[in-house]
């Protein structure tokens, strides 16, 4: 046999027709084959055909089938052939990558940092902001305050008869539930303390939401006396029942008295906010404050009716309460209400800090991929020679371009892998910055992690990444490459220097603008640490204590039990002072309205109101409240004793301005009770707004159920509240210590310093990140430019320029890049601080210094990076150099 | 005709077998065949070729047009090495059948 090379089978073509047509000729040379032997045996040419045609069967039958199978075979060798193909692409590929590790690694590192960090707080964010709220329909469910148009505009929460009159006269809701959150004891002896979600019956239906196991609550189980009930959260079901479903039924002991569990939430349940996500739910059962329009207690939440707007809903609330307004003047003259999505009020504090944290995070990725441009050009230009002779081989460029697109997306698939590290690693960092009172308080955050839409946008990102910044430069890199390498020899165009300049202003333009953003939070986070709030906390340990609710609702026995522990703890050694107050500074809480004696009677709504604090023990001396003028509280002033208060200077300043406060006369309800002193102002709320006026009264004088308790101590703080657990545990056995913390702790973990802290952090994190991933780039471009400009400067030293000459030259360059890319920086970051203008304290967004600041370390920076280089090529041989040209 | 399958497979393994002595177009396979086993298998070609072509898209043949003893041009179909196994594995199979029915058709 001799063989004949097919063209096809070169070509690797097989069309259908010459698939047919080859079946022909093989099938018509068979049957030749046979007519001749059968004629050679004697039969005649006709006789001979027809024989053989019977001996084939049915010719045409053949032919198809036979089509079919080729085709069939022709498409498989063909998919084989692809797969071969983009085989050996991977080999190339991978070989070529690893050929140069340097570029490799330094690619990898850079698309891995970038796009971790990426998708850390996508993920974050996703999670907070995007991730639909645990409820039916969520996007229908709004929180409703009732608001006070009086001296002070505010929000507050609403009361149970407004509630009630809302819930049974809105058009536009289809239900208005309620609920409140507490600290509550579980157990019998040595209790601890859990968190409970106090609601009306119907808050499970309003929000959509069923129990996995057992029921929600029934609508008469929120009636004062109804039998005790309980709703678990998964968590809580864990904790306690191992998750077995005998828990239905069975009794847990709630505040000293037992109470029957009912049913068990979904583990996605989360319910953040104002509820901080309680353990357990119960049903609101106490009688005092139904009937009480005066006082605002309850939350309130809604579920819009369909084809409703939250305008609508607002509308309708306010007309209720006009309504209400009219019939009760005394509670309601002046209040309103207003409905705002539930989203907001639950996410609404972080929305600002995620949003310009995801935009820093972008900016990273930004600097991540101008590096890997500028270094995918360099790389380009350097193996002009490589893609150049395999152009003069044969090789198309649409092969060329297929093999740097696998180049391109291995380098992603690597990236991204990488990423998925950074980014596993950057969402538990994200959260470990997150102190634990913020972290119940922002619902879904705890939830963030590594899933599928992490893993997809992480890919999706490489892979843009890759193609974008990888491939087009690569692309670019070959066109040159094979129109002109061959003519001319090596030599970088000045059109791809400009470009790669350009791509290093652009890296120092993002980076200033983190830099410039940390710096504004760090100082913001300065300047908030430097107010002075009124008091000290240094050396302060504070604990909540909560008695067990037959001591609590009894004042004598409380007053007596808080008078105990006082009097144990003084016997401590190492404890200087005592003090009790039922919240601390900086944890906004209760106002009261009063009236002044010696004064007309105010018109409804208009009454002087103040912040209220109830105090005992030394509290002033040990917070170092500094006493103005009169006198502070001492033991004489019990409960039998004429009522007496403290007021702050801006009390002063607002209800006595001009006038001696000392001895003036406040009326609260049926009480008057006389000034004794005046304190300096203390923070009540937040530590960067006004302090308001505020009162103090002593609780010997008051009814205070929960108390905190600050010991002033040289003491450990762990070894101290050990103590004062089992101190009180021998004055009240059901009492717990709750929420040790020291007093610096609070302030550190408060929402004022958190609002600065997380984002300085992270901020200050992903500025870092852009300033090395910065200095990598004008490292690798300087470095490059040197390699490129050999020539030239041996050039220039044979001519008699000298070594610093040579470095000046590209310190110069780099200068006048550094400079073109802080202008820019500052511009954008000027513009961009502006949105976020609120999140900083004590700064202007156009803070000059800060821009200058920015300006000068990116300078100082890019200069670092270019002397090394610049070093190198002081040191060139011009010999050397000259005679390998 | 006996069924089908056996006729399929029995004549895929016959064909291997006519290729185990080189190169091969199908009508010499179809003479070899014919040849060998006095007359006593006779297939249609039709079947021959299709399970000349099958052997081929399994990978167990290879083709190659060449020209044939009286210079014209052929389709000659060659064993592959997977082919050559998979005809060592058919003829063990057969054996051991054939075996086994003898042996039970023997028992008196």
């Amino acid at each position: 046999m001799r063989r004949i090379p097919s063209f096809r089978r070169l070509m690797h073509i097989s069309s259908s027709r010459s698939i047919e047509h080859d079946v022909d000729a093989e099938l018509l040379f068979h049957i030749e084959a046979r007519v001749e032997d059968l004629m050679r045996e004697g039969h005649s040419r006709a006789d001979a055909e027809r024989q053989a045609k019977r001996e084939f069967g049915d010719a045409n039958e053949a032919r198809r089938e036979l089509a079919t199978i080729d085709r069939r075979s022709a498409r498989r060798a063909g998919w084989r052939e692809w797969i071969a193909s983009v085989k050996q692409d991977v080999r190339i590929s991978w070989r070529s990558l690893r050929s140069r590790p340097a570029f490799t690694i330094t690619v990898l590192l850079t698309l891995g940092l970038g796009i971790g960090a990426n998708a850390a707080i996508y993920s974050v964010t996703y999670a907070v902001l995007l991730k639909p709220l645990p409820f039916g329909q969520p996007e229908r469910l709004v929180h409703l305050w009732e608001t006070f148009d009086g001296p002070v505009d505010r929000r507050s929460e609403g009361s149970y008869p407004d509630y009630r009159d809302l819930r049974d006269r809105t058009r536009t809701l289809s239900g208005v539930a309620g609920y409140q959150t507490s600290g509550v004891l579980l157990g019998a002896e040595h209790p601890t303390t859990i968190r409970a979600g106090t609601v009306t019956a119907n808050f499970f239906d309003v929000l959509a939401v069923h129990p996995t196991i057992g029921r929600a609550f029934r609508a008469e189980e929120d009636a004062v006396g109804a039998p005790r009930v309980i709703v678990l959260t998964d968590g809580m079901w864990e904790r306690e029942f191992k998750r077995s479903r005998e828990a239905i039924g069975s009794s847990m002991i709630l505040d000293g008295r037992p109470a029957t569990v009912i049913g068990v939430l979904p583990s996605s349940f989360r319910f953040g906010g104002r509820a901080s996500s309680p353990d357990v739910w119960i049903p609101i059962q106490q009688d005092d404050l139904r009937d009480s329009r005066g006082s605002h207690w309850i939350n309130l939440i809604g579920r819009m009716k369909s084809g409703v707007t939250v305008a609508g809903v607002t509308r309708d609330l306010s007309s209720i309460m006009n309504d209400l307004a009219r019939d009760f003047p005394e509670s309601n003259s002046k209040r309103s209400a207003v409905a705002v999505p539930l989203r907001d009020e639950l996410v609404g504090s972080v929305q600002t800090l995620l949003i310009s944290l995801y935009a820093a995070v972008i900016v990273v990725l930004l600097v991540a991929c101008t590096n890997v441009a500028n270094l995918t050009l360099m790389r380009g230009t350097d193996r002009e020679r490589e893609l150049a002779v395999r152009v003069a081989l044969g090789a198309g460029r649409g092969r060329l371009v297929r093999q740097l697109l696998t180049e391109s997306l291995l380098l992603s698939v690597g990236g991204g892998a990488l990423a998925l590290m950074v980014a596993k690693f950057g969402i538990k960092a994200v959260i470990a910055v997150v102190p634990e009172r913020t972290l119940v308080s922002i619902p879904g955050i705890a939830s963030a992690g590594i899933d599928g839409r992490v893993v997809a946008y992480a890919a999706l990102i490489s892979f843009v990444a890759a193609i974008a910044f990888g491939l087009l430069p690569a692309i670019r890199a070959t066109r040159a490459s094979i129109h002109g390498f061959l003519k001319q020899g090596v030599r970088g165009s000045s059109a791809r220097a400009g470009l790669r300049d350009g791509l290093v202003v652009a890296e120092i333009a993002f980076t200033v603008v983190l830099v410039s953003g940390a710096t504004l939070f760090a100082k913001s986070l300065r300047n908030l640490l430097s107010i002075d709030a009124g008091f000290r906390t240094e050396h302060i340990a504070t604990a909540g204590i909560l008695l067990s609710p037959t001591i609590a609702n009894d004042r004598a026995r409380a007053t007596q039990a808080f008078d105990r522990l006082t009097a144990a703890l003084r016997g401590v050694p190492g404890v200087e002072s005592i003090g009790l107050v039922n919240r601390l500074p900086m944890n906004a809480g209760e106002t009261w309205d009063f009236e002044i004696v010696g004064r007309p009677h105010s018109l409804p709504g208009q009454a002087p109101t103040g912040s209220i604090r109830k105090v005992g023990g030394d509290y002033f001396n040990t917070l170092g409240i500094s006493l103005r003028r009169g006198r502070l509280f001492n033991s004489g002033d019990t409960e039998h004793a004429p009522r007496v208060v403290i007021v702050n200077d801006a009390f002063v300043r607002a209800y006595f301005p001009g006038v001696d406060p000392i001895g003036q006369g406040i009326i609260r309800r049926r009480d008057t009770l006389r000034v004794v002193g005046v304190v300096h102002d203390v923070a009540i709320g937040k530590v960067e707004d006004p302090v308001p006026p505020t009162w103090y009264v002593p609780v010997a004088q008051e009814s205070a159920g929960f108390m905190r308790v600050a010991i002033r101590t040289t003491r450990d703080d762990a070894e101290l509240f050990t103590r004062l657990s089992t101190m009180l545990g021998a004055i009240d056995a059901n009492a717990a210590v709750v929420e040790p913390a020291s007093m610096e702790d609070l302030v550190n973990r408060s929402s004022s310093v958190f609002a600065r802290r997380f984002p300085l952090i992270l901020i200050g994190a992903f500025a870092a990140m852009a300033l090395l991933l910065a200095l990598v780039g004008i490292y690798g471009v300087v470095s490059y430019s040197v390699g490129q400009q050999r020539r030239e400067l041996g050039i220039r030293m044979a001519l008699g320029a000298d070594a610093r000459g040579v470095v000046g030259l590209f310190l110069r360059r780099s200068a006048v890049v550094a400079m073109i890319g802080a202008v820019a920086g500052i511009v954008v970051a000027i513009v961009s601080a502006r949105f976020v203008a609120g999140m900083f304290y004590g700064v202007r967004p156009s803070d000059p210094l800060t821009y200058v600041g920015a300006s000068l370390l990116l300078g100082v920076a890019s200069l670092a990076a270019t002397f090394i280089p610049a070093m190198r090529a002081s040191r060139v041989d011009p010999t050397v150099t000259l005679r390998a040209e | 005709m006996p069924d089908l399958d056996l006729l399929q497979g029995t004549l895929d393994t016959l064909v291997l077998k006519a290729l185990t002595w080189g190169p091969r177009h199908g009508y010499a396979v179809a003479r070899w065949i014919k040849d060998t086993s006095d007359q006593a298998i006779s297939v249609e070609d039709r079947a021959l070729y299709v399970s000349l072509h099958r052997l081929e898209e399994r990978g167990w043949v290879e083709s190659q047009w060449g020209l044939s003893e009286n210079n014209r041009k052929a389709k000659y179909y060659e064993l592959t090495a997977a082919g050559h196994r998979q005809l060592k594995a058919k003829a063990r199979e057969f054996t051991t059948y054939a075996h086994a029915m003898f042996k039970i058709l023997e028992t008196t």
